[in-house]
């Protein structure tokens, strides 16, 4: 068991554990992939979907890792230990390390927001709006972070690093707490004012339309519910083990099945209104608005929307206030990216100070090759994105393993407010939906590399191929299977509360 | 009918949220006394 030490870390309200998970979960993903997915998926049946699997794939999971979390005091590695024994620490930490390799290329998403905010803010769109047009918002993109080596992106890459080490440095009350009371309002309160500008245009209208209407061939179509399933798994965050390591920090009497419910909500909220922009605004504004919402992540919001922005009265202001939005989503993600590796190396031994600093030294180090080639980028976000998902089944696995009626009745049922049973056993059926969704994820890639979808080298080239995803799960793997004896014995620093 | 559709999501999503922000914060409020 996990050595006693009293007085540790804690939230200082209900309402800061929640803004910090919450900022977890609302990222870049509810800003600009929803929107795009929303809109590849025909509108209407894609939302009704999206809501049945926060339901059945979010909500469960969230409070899988909750549990884990609050009954251990101890990150993903430790907890996986403690509750499994020391033979499954190896799982754990792999769990964990899929979400840290995640941050190290995600830190350079913030790094380009904060580029494109600085941009915005010296008067890049009187240029774009007096002839430059898409050519010149694409050229600008191209040469800040597709031309490899992108040093300026490098830059904006470290400075990004270093502000969300700052703030984990600073502790749980006076840094990641603190940050998201202010990030998190910020979000939403930007995207309600960005909502209302947006709406006057002429022509607005017409996105809202199609967003709400309901075709019903959507329901019938496996593609709306796969690629659904797989938004509510890369947007809420469930599964990843970050809900998990925030849990470490709650309080004893916390109510882990309202919290679950609230925060799968809250992301959809925030994913729903950055598509009551983003949709209408592009019907607004572009000539062909499906073009530019399947223009991709990056095309969609560094070249079209700062495009559109710039032949929009008020479109600075506009520009500031959506980058801004950005920026409080990423930044709040990053905050929970490198706390789920500090708390890890905190339950070694590890000071608060010594454990930030390693691992913003790694972000450094890993995320650099990211920020220089975006091809590498691609590789990384498609290797460890899939392998969120199997993080989930770990947690599913592992809370069937210690019994899910077990945990119902020792730790969530007796503190929680909203007593749905059945919410919570539906993760016994959460294997099921794995197999399908990342069954469908791998077999995509399959087929995107016909003869070659072994290969994994150079990454740049093969960057979706199922060889690069198992080569670099399995060595993630191996590493800790070798490190398992190792991390067993110096996991005894947990979180305990006076 | 969209705008019916419009009202129903805005009340089911984001009014899950607001309603399970509302219970969390006074349920927190009731055990500080």
């Amino acid at each position: 068991m996990a050595e006693i030490k009293q007085g540790g870390e804690q939230f200082a309200s209900r309402w800061g554990l929640i803004a910090t998970i919450l900022g977890m979960a609302v990222g870049t993903g509810n800003i600009w992939r929803f929107p795009r997915e929303l809109a590849a998926c025909g509108g209407g049946a894609f939302l009704v979907i999206y809501v049945i699997a926060l339901f059945t794939w979010a909500v469960p999971l969230i409070c899988a890792e909750s549990v884990f979390g609050k009954k251990t005091r101890m990150a993903n590695a430790g907890a996986f230990k403690v509750l499994l024994g020391d033979n499954w620490t190896w799982m754990g930490a792999w769990a964990g390390m899929v979400c840290v390799m995640l941050g190290a290329y995600y830190v350079v998403v913030l790094g380009w927001v904060m580029k494109y905010l600085s941009l915005i803010a010296t008067g890049f769109l009187n240029t774009v709006s007096s002839g430059g047009g898409t050519e010149l918002t694409a050229k600008v993109w191209k040469d800040f972070a597709m031309t490899p080596p992108s040093v300026e992106a490098w830059v904006w890459f470290v400075v990004a690093v270093l502000i969300a080490a700052v703030i984990i440095a600073r502790g749980v009350q006076g840094g990641i707490e603190k940050a998201n009371k202010i990030l998190i309002p910020s979000v939403y309160v930007i995207l309600v004012i960005l909502i209302l500008r947006v709406l006057t245009l002429p022509g607005a209208m017409k996105g809202l339309e199609f967003i709400f209407t309901i075709d019903p061939a959507g329901f019938k179509n496996p593609n709306v519910w796969l690629r659904a399933y797989t938004q509510v798994a890369w947007s809420t965050g469930a599964g990843w083990g970050m809900f998990h390591v925030f849990y470490v920090y709650a309080a004893k009497d916390e109510d882990i099945m309202l919290n679950s419910f609230t925060v799968a909500f809250g992301d959809t909220t925030a994913a729903s209104l950055a598509g009551m922009v983003v949709i209408p605004s592009v019907f607004a504004l572009a000539p062909d608005p499906m073009a530019v919402l399947g223009s991709g992540a990056n095309g969609l919001t560094f070249v079209n929307m700062t495009n559109l922005f710039a032949h929009t009265a008020g479109g600075t202001i506009l520009g500031i206030l959506f980058f801004l939005a950005l920026f409080s989503a990423a930044l709040s993600s990053v905050i929970a990216m490198i706390e789920l590796g500090t708390r890890n190396l905190m339950d070694m031994g590890f000071s608060r100070i010594k454990a930030t600093v390693y691992v913003a030294s790694f972000f450094l180090v890993a995320g650099s090759w990211s920020a220089l080639d975006n091809g590498i980028f691609e590789n990384q976000d498609m290797v460890w994105g899939v392998a969120l998902l199997m993080v989930g089944l770990l947690y599913a696995i592992a809370a069937m393993k210690y019994g899910v009626d077990r945990l119902w009745k020792e730790d969530i049922e007796p503190c929680s407010d909203l007593k749905v049973a059945w919410l919570w056993k539906g993760i016994r059926f959460f294997p099921v939906l794995f197999t399908i969704v990342w069954g469908w994820w791998f077999y995509q890639a399959i087929t995107w590399y016909p003869g070659e979808w072994y290969k994994f080298w150079p990454l740049q080239k093969y960057a979706y191929t199922p060889g690069s995803m198992v080569v670099e799960w399995v060595l993630l793997a191996v590493i800790f299977i070798a490190l398992n004896g190792a991390m067993a014995k110096r996991l005894v620093h947990a979180n305990v509360l006076d | 009918m969209w705008q019916l559709n419009m009202a129903l999501f805005i009340i089911i999503a984001m009014g899950s949220f607001g309603w399970g922000i509302k219970k969390a914060l006074s349920s927190e409020k009731k055990k500080r006394g």
